[in-house]
């Protein structure tokens, strides 16, 4: 759902600029209901590679003067056809074969040198100045000063239990502990196993920006939530539920905001016994990460459009 | 139900790379890669690193507690009987055998291989000498351990797990998984056993884009920078 809330956040940042914004997405039901719910415009799609030229027809009937992909790498099939109607075309995080054909390929949380240096497209904007972080956090941003509570958020699904390996970690350590699951998460069985009676358990939560207020320290996977939780003050320990995650977390502990505590498969449990400066981590991780990124990229967006 | 359990051998004293299995390769530890990508297994099989009781390898015991990952400590060198000795202790039916010089096993293979194994019911099964060194593994039944214990009693056969079986093909059943025409090249080294495979793991591995490198990947990487 990553790709969505990114996507809503963008969309409403090039509304508020004017501009029409409609969605073309694939049918998956719990992604048409929040659409619904915001009120944006959209219609389903087949995205299967062997329904190639259903761009065509959405771009005459939308009458379109740009196209935004946010989805898993993009093939130069389709940027292709897109842009042989003569459209810009958007693409975040892609590393597909479409991405060198794109006008503008947005990579915020690639930190690597060498992954940087490998993006492709006719413009590139990279780093945490370009992240899509929803506006909505700074209603909730906040000095931490001391260790009381900690929330722990590793994902929807949370594929490789790391919750698990986490709880087991925090469960001698003097705090308040709220985990929260999602909805696909898999590991109840493993998690009642270690889960101690005092820590709260919450299955999904109307919103994470809310939740996140209420805590001094959380506990995250290596996407986006590490970086809404400091945009928002809120320091984090990372671990990286996948390889492409642990230069994010490198990154994110350079930073200040955040210890990094490695890939889930070789959590550096020491990291959850080290005294944390909460007050120092919560202001360096507010200067590090602000909220104007999404600015930036409709703004760049926009350019592409009206040059 | 029958019980699968997948048990990486790693010991510090490589008389080649000494204290290889914990030097990084890319982002992870060689054993981080093993057992990080074991955990892209569906099945959740119980992983167990099954290290000696030499006093190097505390630091491996060390390793896997800070990581949450279960061991089995047993003799350095009667590596046949740390392995009957952990599918003992964690009462395991069928063993899978990893070593933890080799941080390219092939997953979706190795999911093949079990099933194979279960499925024809047999001893022994491997995928060895299609896929390159390093990326073939195999599966031992807890039968076949016992086996071998008692009567591989030469010192290769207590120091190489499957020697007792691969010399007495006739007392076992023994399957042999076929591997995809795009997954051949068997003489490709993906294993760690000298500086320069551990050379050509940490390229691949950064090369993997944040990635586990399939197998596939890896030979046309090997391929195109030969």
């Amino acid at each position: 759902m990553g790709h969505l809330y990114r996507s809503l956040t963008l969309a409403d940042a090039l509304v508020r600029m004017g501009e029409d914004v409609h969605f073309l997405i694939n049918a998956h039901e719990p992604s048409l209901q929040i659409l619904k719910s915001r009120g944006h415009a959209h219609a389903t799609v087949d995205l299967a590679p062997e329904a190639g030229g259903w761009e065509t027809e959405a771009v005459r009937r939308l009458r379109a003067s740009a196209w935004i992909n946010d989805r898993l790498d993009t093939t130069a099939a389709h940027v292709g056809r897109v842009k042989a109607m003569g459209l810009p075309v958007v693409t975040f995080d892609d590393r597909g074969s479409g991405a060198a054909q794109s006008d503008l390929n947005v990579a915020a949380l690639v930190f690597d040198p060498e992954e940087v240096a490998r993006l492709q497209g006719v413009r590139v904007l990279t780093g945490v100045d370009h992240l899509v972080l929803n506006p909505a956090i700074a209603r909730f941003r906040r000095a931490r000063a001391q260790l009381g509570s900690v929330l722990v958020t590793l994902g929807g699904a949370d594929t490789y239990g790391a919750t698990v390996k986490v709880v087991r970690l925090l469960q001698d350590q003097p705090w308040q502990v709220t985990v929260v699951l999602g909805p696909a998460f898999a590991h109840h069985e493993a998690l009642a196993e270690v889960m101690p009676r005092h820590f709260e358990v919450r299955h999904g939560v109307a919103s994470m920006a809310e939740e996140m207020a209420r805590h001094d320290l959380a506990v995250t996977g290596g996407g986006m939530t590490p970086f809404e939780a400091n945009a928002a003050g809120l320091p984090c320990l990372v671990v990286a539920n996948e390889l492409f995650e642990i230069p994010v977390g490198q990154t994110l502990e350079r930073m200040g905001g955040c210890r990094f505590a490695g890939h889930h498969a070789a959590i550096n449990a020491s990291v959850f016994r080290l005294p944390l400066d909460i007050a120092g981590m919560s202001t360096r991780a507010m200067a590090s990460v602000g909220l104007d990124g999404v600015q930036r990229v409709a703004t760049a967006v926009r350019e592409l459009v009206r040059p | 139900m029958t019980s699968v359990g997948l048990v990486v051998q790693a010991r510090m004293g490589s008389t080649r790379l000494p204290g290889k299995v914990l030097r990084p390769v890319g982002h992870l530890t060689l054993l981080g890669h093993v057992i990080g990508r074991l955990s892209q297994l569906p099945q959740r099989w119980p992983v167990v690193v099954a290290t000696s009781t030499d006093a190097r390898d505390d630091a491996i015991v060390a390793w896997c507690r800070q990581a949450d990952v279960a061991t089995f400590r047993g003799s350095e060198h009667d590596v046949l009987d740390r392995y009957l000795q952990c599918a003992r202790t964690w009462d395991f039916e069928h063993v899978v055998r990893l070593t933890a010089d080799n941080p390219f096993t092939d997953v979706p293979e190795l999911e093949r291989l079990v099933q194979l194994h279960l499925d024809g019911g047999f001893d022994y099964t491997h995928s060895f000498g299609m896929m390159p060194l390093g990326v073939g593994t195999e599966v031992i039944s807890r039968s076949a351990l016992e086996r071998s214990h008692v009567e591989g009693l030469q010192p290769h056969h207590r120091e190489h797990v499957n020697e007792y079986i691969q010399e007495q093909p006739e007392l076992f059943r023994i399957g042999v998984l076929d591997i995809p025409a795009n997954k051949r090249a068997p003489n490709l080294r993906l294993t760690v056993d000298t500086e320069e495979d551990w050379r050509r793991a940490d390229a691949l591995a950064r090369q993997a884009r944040g990635r586990w490198l399939e197998t596939q990947e890896a030979i046309a990487l090997c391929s195109s920078s030969a």
